[in-house]
């Protein structure tokens, strides 16, 4: 089973959204543009206990507003349709309504009957519901059967008082508030997994381990109630022991009168130890997982660290997943993991279930997944948006989308990118950011390799279309030609273009301006720890040393960071520093662009 | 039938029950256990499938057809024990509500629109065609379109693993084709039938009914065929089966006519010459009562005749229902929300007028609408109904609020006086009222009651209604199909015309057939004076 479109309306902090996801979906952007509230969208759809609380006054949509709590200009006051606001009198009270809804494919034989008459057709060239046709415009490849389920609140605002629900829009009319609701048995025929980030190997009640153990078959309650007697009578024979007993019968002894107790009967087959009630439930809560890794002694496995808590519980998941073909969520991936678990696990759950929804900061997940699969989230003039790339046309854009996407990912969650050309062009700006108090970081921006003079354009474009604001930082070595036309290329598809001065690529940025005998030091220091070769500086004239220098930036695969790093405060390279500070001014909007720098 | 004896399979029902070809027809008379031997087939297909699934496939279903909502519901009540735990498996529905859910849920790809809607006979008799409504009869052709439709049509034709159809001697072509295309994907069919009860094809004839569908039934690849022997749950001394039989034969001389007769199981009372015969049925039943009798059913040959014994059964005060005038009760719902919604201000005064002609119209069985509900509908009465009218829509009109209204519209059939359909309209003003309590007695309610209500009145046209559980049913003769009562109480009269037919009466012997195995008790006979040849040597036998 697998999402083929979500929609969401008034829901939480989301106004209006429309997805159709890849194969699997990856949830990215930034901090509070809705990751979250996505996921929790899907959960009210399709965990069939979703509904089973009274809802929450926060889940309807209300407006994000401005830094002092303006509504956005074109905000429409009314969660309720305009048309029926009329027919409100003014004693009824507002109800404010928020919908989401999901389009479900590839069910399977066994779903599609248990569904049958619920069942609706999708189009899959047009990527749309087909409501009426006729038998003739219909065939086997071009359409599929659906099955379309909505989750629906209504909440009273003035009495605080709201219902959910969920049911099948093909036969719902909201105009006539007629509902086909749906119910709990068959909401639990869908295949769906949450990824919970609680307490793996839990065998209470409802854990995603007991339900692991439950769809093995009828053996699990026998095991349970063999376990429940047995420590009944390992816990009866704690109290005959001689201990015990004896000082039961001390405890009795002054109120066996009060409590009514015979005075020939033994105290100790009277008071019995039992977990939490002596219930099954009780002794199942009660007892928790304890592992031997690497100890002597099992641990509980909290004690193992929330790492270890973390993969188990993906692990469980995906043997949930696996079992039954499952659309799984979940939301922060990863936020528990290490990098290298968190990019593992992502890619064995993408594996195992029929789609996979993850919402995370880790851009180690997120390299699991393809580009067509990200689905970004970001926050503009006040109004959050999704934003996701087209189906690579051919293997070509495919593979040129792939390493573009790697070079975005460390960004995803930050607001705007400054582009710039090269891995070198990243390791100087980066370098000479970390000695300022105010680096890009602070202002949601992040450096990005454009991957070469040739696909700076691409990398911008690509970021776009993914929601960030753009700034292109681009070298201007070859004065005339290419690099003009690049800079007038990427002012079309980046928001700010900023270039270093005519005839400067970074390494002269780097060099130009800093004085000869700090030059000097820093050059001899690379020399020393790389072996660079550098003999006979001090008799070179200024060009020249200018020129050996920036040739010695790009030996050993570049060592500008290590040089920016080498200079002494007070000292930096005024024209990097001039293109770093034109490119977060940018970000921040502070300046206009398009901007050559000059010396 | 309150209790249910547990079900004790002979051995040809056991073989019905083991077999898996692909085609069964088990042929039996009447009361031979047919539908209980099915239910119990069904099961033992649905554990047999069970037990070779493979783990995550669809759970096998089990269709079963038939031709009357009574049909279903007797089928439901038969079969539930013995279903047990599949029985949310097996989907039991008439051919033409089987054809209208598929319509409603998928008629949409087919050309219909979202919400395609039916329109009642009575109203087809009224109004011109319109092409955008569905009648009764275009409903199996639409059925079969739809199951043509792409992966909706192959979806459904998967759907039921075995497709049981009851008394199928009397399927139509239409009939029969959604049968086989329901059964083409490898889909078992068992065929119930008994061709002694064939009595639609002296007038059905043209639709495909008669002889020729057991030969196709034959004829189906591997198709196999079980007779099921005489022995009758209804009457287990199978006496009634008995005389049936030797009825069907023209053996009146046989020797179970008299034993029946000094049994008091079979009565024959000649000399009924009154028309309508409302005062000897009514002794009749009193006479059966006094036998220990609780439910009856009054048969009589002929629409006319058999709406107007109703009517005088009415007017002493018999409370019964008329078989086969179910559509009336739905019409009767939307006439009095018609009402409703015109004292609350949402509709005009022609809108209940033109409901109030729909409703005559399906308490009168006849070719045409009655010339009187044309004058209803278009505003044109005279004399006293015109004044009963006019005081209808004052009152309605000065109704306070909708309770009030409900209570004017539920009087209002009867102060109009027009003398047919009371009972339905009695029932259907009682529903009414059910559901606007239910939704709160608003006005604001109305509308969600309305919906309820059309689905109400569409699905009486689909499914002859099995909601009126009266213990009394006044029927045609031709309606008594898979019916039973204790007491039988059948009228013939001198005029009864059963086509051209002479001695020996091969095909409306069949109907005597019918008549006489439908009673658990009791048969009592009302013959004429000058008997029809059909049933004349039955008027000797008293003699």
């Amino acid at each position: 089973m697998l999402i083929r479109q979500l929609r969401i309306c008034s829901f939480r902090g989301w106004r209006d959204l429309k997805l159709q996801p890849g194969p699997h979906a990856l949830v990215v952007g930034v901090p509070r543009a809705g990751r979250s509230d996505l996921v929790e969208a899907i959960r009210r759809v399709l965990d069939p206990s979703s509904t089973r609380t009274p809802p929450d006054e926060f889940d309807y949509h209300r407006p994000t507003g401005d830094a002092v709590g303006n509504p956005p200009a074109d905000y429409d006051a009314g969660d309720v349709d305009p048309d029926e606001s009329d027919a409100l009198s003014d004693e009824e009270p507002v109800v404010h309504r928020a919908e989401v809804e999901v389009v479900l494919a590839s069910l399977g034989e066994a779903l599609e009957q248990h569904f049958w008459r619920r069942l609706e057709l999708w189009d899959r060239t047009e990527d749309v519901l087909v409501v009426e046709s006729t038998a003739e415009q219909l065939t086997d490849d071009r359409h599929e059967l659906v099955l379309r389920l909505c989750y629906r609140l209504r909440w009273n605002s003035e009495e605080g008082i709201g219902e959910h629900w969920v049911d099948y829009p093909k036969n719902s009319d909201p105009d006539d508030e007629s509902y086909d609701r749906a119910r709990r048995p068959d909401r639990q025929m869908l295949p769906f997994v949450s990824l919970e980030p609680g307490q793996p190997l839990a065998l209470r009640h409802g854990s995603a381990f007991r339900g692991l153990l439950s769809a093995e078959g009828d053996d699990l309650a026998a095991a349970l109630s063999d376990l429940s007697n047995a420590v009944d009578s390992a816990t009866d024979g704690l109290s005959s022991t001689e201990v015990v007993r004896a000082v039961l019968e001390q405890v009795f002894e002054p109120v066996r009168g009060s409590l009514g107790i015979d005075p020939d009967d033994a105290v100790d087959k009277l008071v019995r130890f039992r977990a939490e009630g002596g219930t099954v439930a009780g002794l199942l809560r009660a007892l928790q997982p304890a592992l031997r890794l690497g100890t002597v002694d099992a641990l509980p496995l909290r004690r193992h660290g929330s790492t270890t808590s973390a993969v188990l519980a993906v692990a469980e998941t995906l043997v949930a997943a696996g079992q039954q073909d499952a659309v799984v969520v979940g939301d922060d991936f990863g936020d528990q993991l290490d990098a290298g678990a968190a990019e593992y696990l992502a890619r064995r759950l993408r594996r195992s279930c029929d789609q996979l929804w993850l919402s995370t900061r880790r851009p180690e997940a997120a390299r699991s997944f393809l580009p067509s699969e990200m689905i970004r989230l970001s926050q503009q003039q006040m109004q959050r948006q999704a934003h996701q790339l087209a189906e690579p046309a051919d293997r070509h854009e495919l593979v040129a989308m792939r390493q573009l996407h790697l070079q975005l990912l460390p960004a995803m969650s930050s607001n705007t990118v400054i582009v710039l050309e090269g891995p070198h062009d990243v390791a100087a700006l980066t370098a000479l950011s970390q000695r300022r108090i105010n680096p890009p970081a602070a202002y949601g921006a992040r450096l990005v390799d454009g991957g070469g003079h040739g696909s700076v354009r691409k990398v911008c474009q690509l970021a776009r279309r993914m929601g960030f604001r753009v700034i292109a930082g681009l070298d201007y070595d070859a004065v005339g030609g290419g690099a003009d036309t690049s800079f007038a290329e990427v002012q079309q598809v980046a928001d700010e273009v900023v270039r270093l001065p005519a005839g400067f690529a970074i390494e002269r940025a780097l060099v130009h301006g800093v004085d000869r005998a700090t030059l000097i030091t820093a050059l001899m220091e690379l020399d020393a720890q790389w072996d660079l070769d550098l003999s006979g500086l001090d008799g070179l004239s200024d060009d020249k040393l200018r020129k050996k220098a920036e040739s010695a930036l790009k030996s050993k695969s570049g060592l500008h960071a290590q040089y920016v790093t080498l200079l002494p405060k007070g000292h930096a390279p005024a024209i990097a520093l001039a293109l770093l500070r034109a490119a977060v001014d940018l970000a921040r909007g502070v300046r206009q662009g398009p901007v050559t720098l000059t010396t | 039938m309150s209790s249910q004896p547990p079900f004790q399979p002979t051995p040809e029902q056991r073989d019905i029950c083991e077999s898996d070809a692909p085609t069964l027809l088990v042929l039996g008379g009447a009361g031979t256990g047919k539908t209980v031997t099915a239910a119990a087939a069904a099961r033992a297909h649905l554990l047999l499938r069970d037990g070779v699934a493979e783990p995550g496939t669809a759970l096998e279903r089990v269709l079963f057809l038939t031709f009357s909502r009574t049909a279903v519901s007797q089928i439901l009540k038969r079969s539930k024990g013995i279903l047990g735990d599949v029985v949310h498996r097996v989907d039991i529905s008439t051919f033409h509500g089987l054809a209208w859910q598929l319509v409603r849920d998928f008629g949409r790809y087919n050309g219909h629109g979202r919400y395609p809607s039916l329109r009642g006979e009575a109203e087809s008799k009224l109004f011109r065609a319109d092409p955008a409504v569905l009648s009764y009869d275009d409903l199996l052709p639409e059925a079969l379109k739809i199951l043509t439709v792409p992966l909706i049509g192959t979806l459904t034709r998967r759907r039921w693993s075995l497709v049981i159809c009851d008394e199928f001697q009397d399927t139509d072509d239409q009939q029969w084709m959604l049968l086989e295309n329901l059964t083409e994907a490898a889909n078992r069919l068992l065929l119930l039938g008994d061709p002694n009860q064939m009595i639609y094809d002296s007038f059905l004839g043209w639709k495909g009914v008669g002889p020729r569908r057991l030969t196709a039934a034959q004829a189906r690849p591997g198709a196999q065929q079980i007779a099921l022997p005489l022995g009758s749950h209804r009457d287990p001394t199978q006496l009634m089966p008995t005389i049936g039989e030797a009825a069907r034969v023209r053996n009146f001389a046989h020797p179970a006519f008299a034993h029946a007769i000094r049994q008091g199981r079979l009565r024959i009372v000649p000399g009924v010459d009154s028309e309508p015969a409302a005062d000897d049925v009514c002794q009749a039943m009193e006479a059966s009562r006094r036998d220990g009798a609780h439910s009856f059913g009054i048969f009589v040959h002929g629409n006319e005749p058999t709406a107007t014994l109703s009517a005088a059964l009415t007017e002493r005060g018999i409370d019964h229902v008329a078989v086969g005038l179910s559509e009336s009760y739905g019409e009767a719902l939307k006439a009095i929300i018609a009402m409703l919604r015109f004292a609350s201000g949402r509709s005009e005064w022609d809108e209940v007028l033109v409901r109030l002609a729909v409703f005559y119209t399906s308490t009168v069985r006849s070719k045409q609408a009655p010339q009187l509900a044309f004058a209803i509908g278009t505003d044109r009465t005279q004399g006293l109904l015109e004044r009963r009218l006019a005081d209808l829509r004052t009152e309605l009109s000065a109704a306070t609020d909708l309770d009030a209204a409900v209570g004017i519209a539920a009087k209002s059939w009867t102060e109009l006086d027009l003398r047919r359909g009371t009972r339905s309209w009695r029932r259907a003003s009682a529903e009414v009222g059910r559901l606007i309590t239910a939704a709160g007695g608003e006005t604001s309610g109305l509308d969600a009651v309305q919906r309820e209500v059309d689905g109400i009145r569409a699905s009486s046209f689909t499914e002859a209604d099995a909601g009126d559980k009266s213990p009394v049913q006044v029927m045609n003769l031709h309606q008594t199909k898979g019916r039973e009562a204790d007491a039988i109480i059948a009228v013939f009269r001198a005029s009864d015309y059963f086509g051209k037919e002479q001695e020996p009466f091969a095909s409306a012997s069949r109907l005597l057939y019918v008549v006489l195995t439908r009673a658990r008790q009791q048969v009592t006979l009302l013959l004429p004076t000058a008997p029809h040849p059909l049933v004349a040597p039955l008027a000797l036998l008293v003699k």
